[in-house]
């Protein structure tokens, strides 16, 4: 016996204690996600390592200068040390954070504005809309990223900009995808059904309904990606690619490459820089995934 | 001001190659409903009444026959005929659970459809919402209208679902198993209120159940479906004191009662397996 | 609170036994709900008992705390004793659980779909069963008798079967079958016909019913449906807001109930079957 599009009778009766006791004793997503200490830590970290990229250059050395002894290892004027040229690490560490997090939120906002269109679109319309978005989706996720970066910087030479279209347009049918799936189970709920015998045009209800209530997984996957972004467009600079105006911690590495025995300071610094932040970025997304999903933060 | 449904016909499955896996769900149905009316579709599940449901509202397109209100074709009206459609046949859907979307209060609920059907504007939305509130008797309407739905209780988001289909002044609600989810003790207040709303206001109902018990207590008219079919059309009276068909009396029978003697029998009288 | 009329110093031990059972539940960070209030109830060898409540009442989290089936975190407070044939159960470890759930309580749920493996043919997911309980029959008969006393009656023709090709009141079946096949000393049967349809519901506790007679299981059944209880029990507990409020023989709840809500509830549920009489709005039911 099918029971396409049929209504179950009854069959919502299994008891949860929520709702019982009506009343404001739910507590919100929000509080449960900053009542973790361990999430304060980690947004502490994202935060220092910010006010470090961006508020830190005013009170450090100039990063072109190149007066300090050549490759010289941590000291009382250099904290982190010096390169080959004899320009103070610690302040091109700071230079390079703020391209790299500019990097990781760029594409993270890129990557979320293409992927909740174009997901929304072809998991709440479906059909036609569907198959074709999901095509489109799919061409771009199977792209090579090196070798479209490789053959762009080649043609286009290395540029922020460059590098930045080129990392969402590889990293935004993984959200899509998962926006897509949201919006596609949502569709069938009660709510989405009643506005739209309201009498509600399809568009509104996706912006109203379906999008809003499809926010946690995607905020989630958002998270993510800043962190693989990063991630991706260091390892890109470590091999060459970077902006040489706009050197991020990855072109830091690779300026470091021919000293990895000699100046250990030179890898280890923006190495861990890295590390950090991703590793931040990555176990914030898992916390604000337990803080949305009610099953398991709260027990029913 | 006539809701009717003229020969219609679903068929699900159907792209997937032909004739393998189709569906038909509903099956040449014809019934309608108007102001007044107090009409009941009673079937089980699979039976099509839901989908027939939504081939009324205009949720889903009928293959064969047409959907007609006032005489006009759903399928023939335009944007600005469809609007005053949705004004005057609305819903509540089943499912109190899901039928609310979480992330909106109470307020935004009524408020967007009373805006989207420009009934009132400004300050006036205000009023009206908390006029619709205090028809369903959610009292005080100002706490209510803040209240987001996990912080209803079932039968306050039934009155919270059925405040807003109301509050387009309707001439027709079609309810699909509106009042089956819910509590004994809190069905019947909804359907009182059903009741009076009908007084009141002059609405017609078609009321989508599986619960005979209730049919009995509140329609005027009954459908009886199985298979996409309509099987028997009667009175509320005449089939309670007789059905005509096998598969009426065998749900009639499948009812129920509230009382050890007769319940035990109830149970041992159980036909075998099916 | 119930004194137990039942139990006087010449009975047996009692099957179980539940004294004094809170549970608290966690509603947030920091925030709890009684959910279950000082609940005792008794289920003797062979008996039939019901629990009828609404939404709310605890009988739910009730039956999960007699079955072991509440999460397993610090937040859930869990006071009382439960007592299966003697044996205390709160604070058991998981061990002493497990060993109950395999041969000792049978469960069966509401929603058969998600108790029962997809992927696996219905008939294997009986022998499972059978081979963890406590019976000692091992082969493919026992599994066949298992779901012809279920109500099955192509029993080997079904057990090749995958859930999704049966009915929703085949998959109830199975589900009985399986709690069935352990050869437990109590059945649990939580809402188990709630979600089907009326004729289905029907025939399906006819199955129960002679399958438990046929074994001579207890069975605890917990329902909002007074009529099932009507059917099916020889005792009632009525539960409200986490507490048992009434209870007695299936007789004396129905023709003589003493706690207000039992009346209620028994108005409300008449008014609506009843033909004649009004519909009664009650005032537990202004929620």
């Amino acid at each position: 016996m099918t029971e396409i599009a049929e209504s179950t009778p009854s069959a919502p009766r299994t008891q949860s204690v929520t709702t019982a006791a009506a009343g404001p004793g739910r507590q919100s997503s929000a509080r449960v996600f900053f009542s973790s200490p361990s999430t304060i830590v980690l947004l502490a970290v994202l935060f220092a390592m910010v006010v470090f990229s961006f508020l830190g250059p005013l009170v450090s050395q100039s990063p072109s200068d190149t007066g300090f002894t050549v490759l010289s290892p941590p000291n009382g004027a250099n904290l982190a040390g010096t390169d080959s040229l004899g320009r103070d690490l610690l302040s091109r560490l700071m230079i390079g954070g703020q391209v790299s997090l500019f990097v990781g939120a760029a594409v993270a906002v890129i990557c979320l504005t293409v992927a909740v269109t174009i997901g929304g679109l072809a998991g709440f319309y479906g059909g036609v809309a569907d198959a074709v978005l999901s095509r489109v989706s799919e061409f771009f996720q199977v792209i090579p990223g090196i070798i479209l970066a490789l053959v762009a910087v080649a043609m286009l030479g290395a540029s922020l900009p460059l590098i930045i279209v080129i990392l969402s347009l590889t990293m935004w049918p993984g959200v899509a995808r998962i926006v897509r799936a949201e919006c596609m189970r949502i569709a069938e709920l009660g709510y989405v059904e009643s506005s739209r015998a309201a009498g509600f045009r399809p568009l509104r209800i996706l912006w109203s309904d379906v999008l809003p209530n499809a926010f946690p997984p995607v905020l989630v996957a958002t998270t993510m990606t800043i962190g693989r972004a990063i991630l991706a467009e260091s390892s890109l600079a470590f091999l060459g690619l970077g902006d040489a105006n706009a050197p991020s911690w990855g072109a830091l590495l690779y300026e470091a490459q021919a000293y990895m025995q000699s100046a250990w300071w030179l890898t280890v610094f923006p190495g861990v820089a890295i590390f950090i932040v991703v590793l931040a970025a990555n176990l914030l997304g898992d916390r604000l995934n337990d803080s949305l999903n009610p099953t398991l933060s709260r027990v029913k | 001001m006539q809701l009717a449904a003229s020969s219609v016909s679903k068929t699900f499955g159907r792209s997937r190659g032909g004739h393998a896996g189709a569906r038909k769900a509903v099956d040449g149905v014809s019934l309608s409903v108007g102001p007044g009316d107090f009409t009941a579709v009673v079937g089980e599940s699979g039976s099509g009444k839901s989908t027939l449901a939504r081939m009324l509202l205009g949720l889903i397109a009928p293959d064969e026959g047409e959907v007609t209100f006032d005489g006009v074709s759903l399928s023939a009206m335009s944007r600005a005929q469809l609007l005053r459609f949705r004004r005057s046949v609305q819903c509540v859907l089943q499912d109190p659970s899901a039928a609310l979307n979480p992330r909106k209060p109470v307020f935004e609920v009524l408020a967007e459809v009373i805006r989207l059907h420009g009934i009132a504007r400004g300050r006036g939305v205000r009023e009206k919402v908390f006029e619709a509130l205090e028809l369903v008797d959610l009292l005080p309407a100002e706490q209510f209208a803040d209240r987001y739905p996990h912080q209803l209780s079932g039968g306050q988001r039934q009155r919270v679902l059925i405040a807003r289909a109301v509050i387009l002044n309707p001439r027709i609600i079609i309810a699909d198993e509106a009042v089956s989810a819910l509590d004994v003790s809190v069905k019947a207040g909804i359907l009182k209120l059903l009741s009076r709303l009908q007084d009141e206001m002059g609405l017609g109902y078609l009321f989508i159940t599986h619960d005979l018990p209730v049919v009995r207590k509140v329609t005027k008219d009954v459908f009886v479906m199985r298979a996409g079919r309509v099987v028997e059309h009667a009175s509320k009276d005449e089939l309670f004191a007789g059905p005509s068909t096998e598969y009426a009396r065998e749900l009639l029978a499948a009812a129920p009662v509230p009382d050890p003697l007769l319940a035990r029998a109830w149970i041992r009288g159980a036909r075998a397996v099916r | 609170m119930t004194d137990n009329p039942f139990v006087d110093s010449g009975d047996p031990i009692p099957l179980l036994q539940v004294d004094r059972l809170g549970v608290r539940l966690p509603t947030g960070r920091r925030s709890f709900v009684q959910a279950v209030r000082s609940v005792g109830l008794t289920v003797r060898a062979g008996e039939r008992v019901g629990i009828v409540g609404e939404s709310g009442s605890g009988k739910s989290v009730t039956v999960k705390a007699i079955s072991g089936l509440l999460p397993e975190s610090p937040l859930v407070g869990i006071e009382g004793s439960i007592r299966l044939a003697g044996q205390e159960l709160v604070g058991a470890g998981r061990a002493a659980w497990q060993d109950v759930r395999a041969k000792r309580i049978g469960m069966i749920f509401q929603d058969p779909s998600s108790y029962l493996n997809p992927t696996m043919r219905v008939g294997a997911q009986v022998r499972e069963s059978l081979l963890a309980g406590r019976g000692s029959g091992r082969g493919a008969d026992e599994t066949y008798r298992f779901l012809e006393l279920a109500g099955l009656p192509d029993a080997r023709e079904v057990a090749e079967r995958y859930p999704f090709e049966l009915s929703g009141g085949m998959r109830q079946r199975i589900l009985i079958a399986i709690a069935l096949a352990k050869q437990p000393e109590l059945i649990i049967a939580d809402e188990p016909t709630t979600a089907l349809d009326a004729t289905v519901q029907r025939q399906v506790l006819r199955s129960l019913d002679e399958s438990v007679d046929a074994l001579d299981t207890a069975l605890l059944l917990i329902t909002h449906d007074l009529a099932v209880v009507a059917g099916l029990c020889d005792r009632v507990y009525v539960m409200y807001r986490g507490e048992v409020v009434e209870s007695g023989t299936t007789e004396q709840i129905f023709l003589e109930p003493q706690h207000e809500y039992t009346k209620e509830l028994l108005r409300c549920v008449r008014s609506l079957s009843d033909d004649s009489t009004d519909l009664y709005v009650s005032s537990y039911g202004a929620r």
